[in-house]
């Protein structure tokens, strides 16, 4: 916790702890990845948390963008369950956020209102340019074409609306945002097995020659391509909610491994007070404790208007750095009950390595900092 | 890797290798860690190949190799598939190695025949709930009884073949004293006092673990390991299979960690060249370091392996070897994830698996943390 919050932010977080103690205790959590679905009850009633409005403006039926606040909630989410983090987080960061930043007003007016009630389910298609992932588009007869693929998104297979990116096949290096809905023809979602977020409805969504309509494209109807300045905040915006997610899932590996150090006695002490294991644990704690803030430094920039995407970019590199050492370091602290399924903390190292895997382009950030610094292109 | 091996054993490893190449399809290795079934089809194969005996002397059948065989079987096993190179260990080590090193005369005899053949299955029973890093901390009793056998009760967990084994060596409390009070008997499953569950683990799936439960099992004195007189010698018996362990235990983690690194190297060279010359050069770099690490550790634990052949002092290398190289192993392993990208936590790829199963090499078998006390005791700490 961050004694930085507002008392506001703090209520939000109390309610968003209340419902996770009631209705998604640990054992439900593993279950659910076990099996690898989120049962729709508990899907409504987390709606009914009313979270989605912190993303919209007042006009569109939310009650303010508020980017530290829709930014705590999923850190906290993610201590217990980073899939429901990451349903949220789509949808705030990956959408509602776009669609504000660069809509037009038409744009705005039919999605917003519905984001605002968390009644649109998203998905947030970025191809991981990393790995050679692109999709391209080019004009066609009155619309549009696109054609290519990404892997490994999460909420695929569950959303209605997807938010993808793509470059101009003449003038690659300039981005453009299209809302896709997933009834489309043309366009296939492929589930994927993947290593962690097993009930986030990960899968592989692929274009091919798909045609969509002119109002699919958001921002500018003539070239299609937003301003790098609008591309950089819109990746700067995906930074922060993987950040966010990443200090959740650290911050539960880390609470999940303290309770077993203090509890857990071998030669006559509990195993924490060995120095070796104390040293572990602190200094997981401070490294969260810096992710956090980092985190939360970058998010007040973008509530205050101010530049954000390099503080993003950094609470990103430092949080998924983190949630991976968190994640390791707390299956060695419990030894061999870590190595069970049937304890917790091998599913916070499955779903840190999916946030480092699948969402954390190193390169992309390195160049975002990089360029801040002065040493980038 | 050829260095300081002698040409018989690169001859072993190459045979290995090819065994690999030929027995062991990535399917198979795949379909191990979903069923998560000890592979009795394969380790029959392995028993036709011989492995079962590399390290049992000629008289008994075997191929008469040592700890330095053990270690080329297990690394090349671990680069297709960690979880054999357990499964094998319930023979090599766990029988093989433990009857060879403590057993009487008679129970060599009797069993490193059957053993060598691949016909026994042996297990290790000293870890038990309260003590895992605090091994001496054991609480299985065995009580003499009037017929001058011994009833064992208690239980142990985290078995490697528990589910399997025909024989549990059982570390079981013999007399108040913390190290010479511990006696270890060779349990015969089959009796009706013997249950156990199995253990659900993330990773090493196939090398059945299991929670063992002994209730009033009965066991002669001749059972006891290394016959009547290794009453209270238990805890000395296991020190001294200690080294070789962790020897077998650095060598899975060399195997993991090679063939990370290796499907790291090929997922970079199979994509498109970089659009600018030399933008790159951080995956690169990262691949160095990979690459000098890993041959750092190997270099660790072959060196040591060549003092323990020549029977030198090495407690403090074979420690050095364990947390070394397990600890490189995982580094090894989550920093090709990352490379990876998506293909990293793709369950239809094996780069996931290496980092399940690689993270029980820095906790079995002594801690890293346990390791590193040993360490910083023979430097006279």
């Amino acid at each position: 916790m961050d004694e930085t919050l507002s008392r506001e932010h703090k209520m939000v977080l109390d309610a968003v702890r209340y419902w996770l103690k009631k209705q998604c205790p640990r054992t439900e959590a593993m279950a659910w990845d076990e099996s690898g679905q989120l049962p729709p009850a508990t899907l409504e009633s987390f709606m009914e948390l009313d979270l989605w409005a912190m993303g919209v403006d007042e006009a569109y039926g939310g009650t303010g963008r508020d980017w530290l606040g829709a930014g705590v909630v999923v850190e906290t989410l993610a201590e217990m369950d980073p899939v429901l983090a990451g349903i949220y987080a789509s949808d705030v960061f990956g959408a509602a956020a776009v669609i504000a930043e660069i809509g037009n007003d038409h744009q705005k007016s039919i999605w917003l209102p519905q984001l605002a009630e968390g009644k649109l389910a998203t998905a947030r298609v970025k191809p991981n340019r990393e790995v050679a992932e692109i999709i391209r588009f080019h004009p066609g007869e009155r619309g549009w074409i696109l054609n290519g693929s990404a892997r490994q998104v999460a909420n695929a297979r569950r959303a209605q609306l997807l938010v993808v990116e793509a470059v101009s096949d003449i003038a690659p290096e300039t981005n453009s945002f299209f809302l896709v809905s997933t009834t489309d023809k043309g366009l296939t979602i492929t589930p994927s097995e993947t290593l962690g977020y097993r009930s986030a409805g990960i899968g592989s969504v692929a274009f091919k020659d798909t045609f969509l309509p002119p109002e699919a494209l958001l921002g500018k109807p003539v070239t299609g391509s937003v301003s790098t300045k609008a591309a950089a905040r819109i990746h700067g915006f995906a930074d922060l909610a993987t950040a966010a997610q990443a200090v959740g899932i650290a911050q539960g590996a880390l609470d999940y491994a303290l309770a077993h150090a203090r509890s857990r006695v071998q030669f006559n002490q509990p195993i924490g007070r060995f120095p070796a294991l104390r040293e572990k644990l602190v200094d997981l704690s401070t490294a969260i404790r810096a992710a956090r803030l980092m985190m939360h430094a970058a998010a007040s920039r973008a509530n205050a208007s101010r530049k954000f995407e390099t503080e993003a970019a950094q609470a990103l590199l430092m949080a998924s750095a983190t949630a991976e050492k968190a994640a390791l370091d707390g299956i060695q602290i419990l030894g061999g009950y870590g190595y069970t399924l049937e304890y917790d903390a091998q599913r916070y190292l499955r779903n840190a390595m999916q946030l480092v895997c699948s969402a954390t382009e190193t390169s992309a950030l390195n160049e975002t900092i990089g360029r801040t610094l002065g040493v980038a292109p | 890797m050829s260095g300081g091996l002698s040409r018989e054993q690169n001859g072993f490893r190459e045979r290995v290798r090819s065994f690999v190449t030929n027995e062991i399809s990535q399917a198979r290795a795949d379909e191990l860690d979903r069923s998560d079934s000890f592979p009795h089809d394969i380790m029959q194969k392995m028993a036709q190949q011989g492995l079962t005996g590399v390290n049992v002397p000629v008289q008994y059948g075997g191929e008469g190799g040592g700890d330095l065989e053990v270690m080329i079987l297990c690394e090349e096993l671990s680069r297709r598939c960690p979880a054999l190179s357990w499964t094998l260990g319930n023979v090599i080590l766990y029988g093989n190695n433990i009857i060879g090193v403590n057993g009487s005369d008679q129970q060599r005899e009797r069993f490193l025949p059957a053993l060598a053949k691949g016909q026994l299955l042996f297990a290790f029973g000293l870890t038990e709930p309260d003590a895992g890093s605090d091994a001496a901390n054991i609480d299985t009793q065995a009580e003499c009884d009037a017929n001058n056998q011994w009833i064992v009760n208690g239980s142990k967990t985290f078995i490697t073949g528990g589910t399997v084994a025909n024989y549990v060596v059982t570390f079981a409390r013999t007399a108040p004293s913390r190290y010479k009070g511990i006696t270890a008997f060779l349990v015969d499953t089959r009796d009706t006092g013997f249950s156990f569950s199995k253990i659900h683990k993330l990773g090493f799936r196939g090398s059945d673990t299991a929670t063992l439960y002994y209730d009033q099992i009965p066991v002669p004195a001749d059972m006891i390991l290394g016959g009547p007189e290794g009453l209270n010698q238990g805890w000395g018996q296991m020190v001294r299979l200690l080294n070789g362990e962790r020897l077998s235990l650095a060598a899975c983690s060399l195997g993991i960690g090679q063939a990370a690194f290796d499907a790291a190297l090929d997922h970079v060279r199979q994509l498109p060249p970089p659009a600018v010359a030399g933008s790159r050069q951080s995956v690169e770099h990262r691949l160095a370091e990979m690459a000098a690490r890993l041959e750092a550790a190997r270099a660790l634990a072959y060196q040591t392996a060549w003092m323990h052949t020549n029977r030198m002092e090495c407690v403090r290398e074979t420690s050095m070897s364990k947390f070394f190289c397990s600890e490189t192993a995982k580094q090894i392993a989550a920093g090709a994830m990352a490379i990876m990208g998506p293909d990293g936590c793709d369950m239809a790829l094996a780069a996931q698996r290496r980092l399940r199963d690689v993270l029980i090499l820095s906790i079995g078998g002594g801690t890293s943390q346990i390791q590193k006390n040993i360490v910083a005791k023979t430097l006279g700490l």
